[in-house]
């Protein structure tokens, strides 16, 4: 294959990987914000039924342990939004060759470390299955699907990365 | 492309190949009609709907996409404006329906514009300049197709115009925008184009519509990834194709005054335009959305005839004044035959290449099916394989304006 054969395939290549890698995160940032969505309403169902107890005898001791926790909560979920926040807008940029460090490939192959072990951890612990089989299943589905997110988004970056310098490479 | 290179441009083309300035005017005047015959049109004259050569943007609102209707458009637009390249192309491993919408993707040097030529062949101007528009669409258009689809005519934000000489090109990104009252904006490189849609058969990925004005340019020259294109980028340089539509055209349209016994659709002419590649070449790089100034001046100093405004009235005074045993006989009445006669063809040739996103095409006249009453007028037209006495009134009054 001559060089303009070969710096033609390359960019398809890469144009591929760097389409990839901008729907990968956005997906990332629509599963983020899914996140948070679903953390709010489980804290809201959750802590309803806990600070019913307080509520016989309400005052400003309880309404303050009350804004504390709901306070806490709500950094955490911020929190684990952010991370995905910041991979999603990350790959993004990174898909446009407007992203320089890899920092984003390093946190998402931590997740996905993450994701791999809930997986593992779930298919072991098989207790759950007949308590809630619903629940098991659907909780083994999307650990499933987030880890091949992260690693589908980790494969198209380094793709991307290695083509595109490449191709620089190519062009000088 | 637009009323410029369809009408202007192609008269001068007519005008070269050796047509008459009343016969140029005849062609020129059809050539531009294409883009005017819609079904409100024809009920409006109490035509035949079936000869429709396009749709309104107010019909497009109106058409369902359940598979008739999508058919229908596929029909009309497939036949007029975006003549598909290769009926027998293979995508490599699709499905078949993928497979039918890359067969309609249009181009140039195809069978299907040699037949429309050769169709075209003995018969009326109107059916030269339908001919002519069909064969000009085929270099503009080129990429897209003529049938609702996300998959195949769709774009995004990877589209650059490309400015400066050969050897040192530079890539400007092209802004779209959805206003479709607002007009484009070359200076500042700001555009229309229609709303992205997600869904795959809605007529906002019908043609070029995801592109804009930009195909219909003749100065544009810009690169996209078109969706069926696997990434690949697409090159389109409007100045060098569109010379290549002229010269083509003057080629087929002496093929047509027979001067030649066969028409290929890779062979241009040289004789005729090369005293006027230059001045040619200057209007299509002129910066301007409009070049019919440009084009008009050019023509009426080579011809030294004038040429009258585009004038829809004619057609239609010319068509509702006649008696209705005359009617075939006008130009319109030509035109609508003509039109039938490109639309049905085109149709029976993408229903034999096992297409059916086009209809079902029968041969009415082979066997004896009672089908659409406007088809009748059609059937008798190729049987008598001649022309209705043709009249001179309507031909005579847009020479005269």
């Amino acid at each position: 294959m001559d060089q303009a054969s070969e710096y033609k395939e390359k960019q398809l290549q890469q144009r591929r990987a760097a389409y990839s890698l901008r729907l990968l995160g956005s997906v990332t940032l629509a599963q983020g914000a899914w996140a948070v969505i679903k953390s709010i309403m489980s804290v809201i169902d959750y802590f309803s039924g806990f600070f019913r107890q307080f509520d016989n005898t309400p005052d400003e001791y309880s309404f303050f342990i009350r804004g504390v926790i709901y306070f806490i909560v709500f950094i955490i979920i911020l929190a684990v939004f952010s991370i995905r926040f910041y991979i999603g807008f990350s790959a993004r940029a990174d898909s446009t060759g407007a992203g320089k460090t890899p920092v984003y490939i390093v946190i998402s192959c931590l997740l996905a470390g993450l994701y791999a072990f809930s997986l593992v951890m779930s298919l072991l612990n098989t207790g759950r299955l007949s308590s809630d089989p619903a629940d098991y299943f659907v909780s083994l589905l999307l650990d499933f699907t987030s880890l091949a997110l992260f690693v589908d988004l980790i494969r198209s970056a380094k793709t991307c990365r290695r083509l595109r310098r490449q191709l620089q490479e190519i062009r000088v | 492309m637009q009323l410029d290179f369809h009408y202007y441009a192609t008269y001068l083309a007519a005008y070269l190949a050796g047509w008459s300035h009343e016969e140029s005017l005849a062609v020129c005047y059809s050539a531009q009609f294409v883009d005017c015959c819609s079904r409100t049109f024809l009920k409006a004259v109490k035509g035949p709907v079936a000869a429709a050569t396009t749709q309104l943007q107010l019909e497009m609102m109106d058409a369902g996409t359940d598979l008739l209707s999508l058919q229908d458009i596929t029909r009309i637009w497939a036949s007029f404006h975006f003549l598909p390249k290769d009926l027998y192309a293979q995508p490599g491993r699709t499905t078949r329906l993928y497979r039918s919408k890359y067969r309609l993707i249009c181009g140039p040097y195809s069978d299907l514009v040699r037949d429309t030529v050769l169709l075209a062949k003995g018969r009326s101007p109107q059916a030269a300049g339908i001919a002519m528009h069909v064969l000009a669409d085929t270099w503009a258009h080129r990429g897209f197709a003529g049938t609702p689809s996300l998959v195949i005519n769709n774009t995004d934000s990877y589209f650059y115009e490309l400015t400066g000489e050969d050897g040192e090109l530079k890539e400007k990104p092209i802004v779209f925008r959805h206003n479709p009252s607002a007009k484009d904006n070359p200076a500042q490189g700001i555009y229309v184009n229609t709303l992205p849609s997600p869904r795959e058969s809605s007529v906002m990925n019908l043609g070029h519509g995801r592109a804009g004005h930009l195909p219909d340019y003749s100065f544009m020259r810009y690169k996209y990834l078109p969706a069926w294109g696997n990434y690949e980028e697409l090159v389109k340089d409007n100045p060098a194709e569109y010379m290549k539509a002229f010269c083509q055209m003057v080629y087929a349209l002496r093929f047509l005054k027979e001067e030649y016994e066969t028409f290929s659709p890779d062979e241009f002419d040289s004789e005729k335009t090369d005293p006027y590649r230059d001045e040619i070449d200057r209007i299509l790089r002129k910066r301007q959305t409009d070049a019919s100034e440009d084009w008009k001046e050019f023509a009426q100093k080579i011809t030294g005839r004038e040429i009258p405004p585009f004038d829809l009235g004619l057609y239609r005074k010319a068509y509702t004044e006649a008696p209705q045993a005359e009617k075939d006989s006008t130009a319109p009445g030509r035109f609508f035959v003509a039109a039938m006669a490109q639309k049905s063809m085109v149709t029976r040739k993408i229903f034999r290449s096992g297409n059916l996103l086009a209809g079902v095409s029968i041969d009415f006249d082979k066997y004896g099916f009672s089908g659409i009453r406007d088809f009748y007028r059609l059937i008798e037209y190729i049987r008598n394989d001649s022309l209705p006495e043709e009249g001179q009134a309507a031909d005579d009054k847009i020479s005269e304006n």
